[in-house]
């Protein structure tokens, strides 16, 4: 309730503000005749009665100021005006504005592109139901030196049949395979999965169906389901599709589903989908081919995921050869799959400009210095007016700010044209390549990045304002321009350490 | 006179809630109640009343409407809110126990 009038006070405050303002006057004025009113009564004359009245009360100005502050509109209201005072200082010094801005955006542009990368490659979760559930089943090799292996048929079918730590297990594998039978042969990307893959990525095709158990099933007909891309490259996008006949390596398959556009599947880029047909009576020797994901149970973890694999080893030892390459488990997160090595690279790049940032922001902030030193003058005259040290030193700040704010946008102009850049020369070994661009966290990351370098370099003449000896002393020595003394020209050394680091 | 920094922090918020528990009055009427009361020991300023009073008005624990006074003037007269009902208690609590605690600091012997 008392939250509630709050509320509506401010707003009334805000946006009633002729209202508020008269009300402010007619309440004073209410006063001021009151007192003279009471010096008549005690025997003055009129004139001398209003004087008094008006000396008593004394600066009206001051305290209708006061009473403003205590709604609060000051705030805004000086938060507007310092903004556009900020606007008219930058746009007088149209070359220095430039110059910073300039400098500002080519850190801000490198920090958000490179942002881009991390946040699209590394961040961005993986575009799958719940994909912190979703993990990859691997071991260690340490019989074999091998510090990653995947999947056989041997660990695959043990796993899938003991397992307790998983709503499910699903095998997969790459290959490339000749589309035939229809026009020009082609070759494409194929992802071969289990019929349990699927479903523990909870992809739903928008046509059709997933594979079933008998299209994973030695000896059945080969069935096949498209990708969103490959239905509209090779077909043309046609809703009569399911029950076509493509030619995969020869073999007839039919066409069972099409996959939504959103399907990625980590770094493989597939065009169709086909069963991976496992032959369980075969599964007798020592054999990694390809791949396995799982689906962690609710609230079972990592450790607890890996621990089951452990328990399930000795039974995978039990087939022959097995038993040399003393297999460990090693069950991680699933987006280990996409990233690889990539993560300790792209960290470091973004520390890296990271730091360029830095040194533009120390450059930008030692020309605030050199031009602040040349508004003493200015500053000390406010000062001497009546403008508290709060006062400049917001004018100062909300002067950075835009300075900062200016640099961010056109530093996303710069990180647009870096990201086009980067995406053309992106490695091929740098996965998700098509996640990364200007969404709505980069561009978050952008304005944070924007603000904080404005607070950053707009402190250092903020903390330099405190350190001003006397106004009048300082207004007093303007006048005649004398030779900065050791105060003002001790402050400004802190940064040049960054000078011989210039790029 | 006794200047309002003179008065112990936040015991102008007292003296004006206390004021006008009794009946709405305006900023005048409470400046002067306050002096007859106090037999002229406590005179409060206009530059320190006007804002302590919007202060307590954006608080909620007062407000303010715009009446006739018995001159026939129109003016802004302030009453207590629920909110403000209970701050008074709370601030005559505090003011007790910080008083009693002055008195017997001063009267040992």
């Amino acid at each position: 309730m008392r939250a509630l009038d709050k509320i509506r006070l401010r707003a009334r405050s805000l946006f009633r503000r002729g209202n508020v303002e008269r009300e402010l006057d007619a309440e004073l004025r209410f006063h001021l005749d009151e007192l003279i009113e009471e010096n008549i009564a005690s025997g003055m004359p009129a004139d001398e009665a209003r004087w008094t009245a008006l000396r008593a009360i004394g600066g009206i100005t001051l305290f209708q100021e006061e009473c403003r502050d205590m709604r609060k509109m000051n705030f805004i209201d000086g938060l507007w005006r310092d903004l556009r005072h900020a606007a008219r200082v930058l746009r007088r010094g149209p070359g220095f504005t430039a110059l910073a801005a300039v400098t500002l955006a080519l850190g801000i542009g490198a920090t958000t592109a490179i942002f881009s990368v991390v946040y699209g490659v590394l961040l961005k979760p993986l575009p799958f139901a719940e994909p912190e559930r979703l993990v990859g089943l691997y071991h260690r090799g340490p019989g074999v030196n091998l510090p990653v292996m995947n999947q056989g048929p041997a660990t695959y079918f043990i796993y899938h049949d003991n397992q307790q730590a998983f709503e499910g297990i699903g095998a997969w594998d790459r290959t490339d395979v000749s589309i035939t039978g229809r026009g020009e042969p082609e070759r494409v990307e194929a992802l071969a999965v289990t019929d349990g893959t699927l479903p523990l990525l909870r992809v739903q095709p928008i046509l059709g169906r997933r594979f079933s158990e008998e299209d994973a099933a030695l000896g059945s007909p080969l069935r096949v389901i498209l990708t969103h891309g490959y239905w509209q490259r090779a077909f043309g996008g046609a809703r009569d599709i399911l029950g076509q006949r493509l030619e995969i390596d020869g073999a007839p398959a039919d066409v069972v589903g099409v996959l939504p556009a959103s399907f990625r599947f980590l770094r493989a880029d597939p065009a169709i989908l086909v069963p991976l047909r496992l032959d369980r009576a075969n599964a007798n020797f020592v054999s990694f081919g390809f791949q396995a994901l799982a689906r962690l149970k609710p609230g079972v973890t990592l450790d607890a995921a890996n621990a089951d694999v452990a328990r399930m080893i000795p039974i995978v030892e039990q087939v022959p050869g097995h038993i040399a390459l003393r297999l460990e488990p090693n069950v991680r997160p699933l987006a280990q799959d996409v990233i690889g090595d990539i993560g300790r690279i792209l960290w470091i790049l973004l520390g890296t400009v990271g730091l360029v940032l830095l040194i533009a922001c120390a450059n930008v902030a030692n020309l605030f210095l050199v031009r602040a030193e040349g508004r003493q003058q200015e500053l000390a005259v406010r000062a001497a007016l009546g403008a508290s040290r709060g006062r400049i030193a917001r004018e100062l700040l909300a002067e950075s700010l835009m300075l900062g704010l200016a640099g961010g946008v056109l530093g996303l102009l710069f990180a647009r044209a870096g990201i086009g850049l980067l995406r053309a020369l992106a490695p091929a070994t740098l996965p998700r390549v098509a996640e990364i661009g200007i969404d709505p966290v980069v561009l978050l990351f952008a304005l944070g990045i924007s603000v904080l370098t404005g607070l950053l370099f707009g402190v250092i003449p903020v903390l330099r304002l405190r350190t001003t000896r006397s106004r009048t002393d300082r207004w007093r020595r303007g006048q005649d321009r004398a030779a900065p003394d050791r105060t003002t020209a001790r402050p400004r050394r802190p940064c040049q350490w960054e000078q011989p680091a210039r790029p | 006179m006794a200047k309002p920094t003179d008065l112990v922090q936040g015991t102008l918020d007292l003296l004006i809630l206390k004021t006008i528990s009794i009946e709405p009055k305006h900023g005048w009427g409470i400046a002067k109640r306050i002096q007859q009361i106090s037999e002229e020991t406590l005179q409060i300023q206009q530059g320190s009343l006007y804002p302590a009073l919007h202060r307590l008005e954006q608080q909620a624990w007062i407000k303010a409407e715009w009446r006739t006074t018995e001159a026939g003037r129109m003016a802004k007269f302030y009453s207590l809110t629920n909110a403000g009902r209970k701050q008074l208690g709370k601030e005559l609590a505090s003011w007790n126990r910080l008083s009693t605690a002055i008195n017997l600091v001063v009267q040992e012997v």
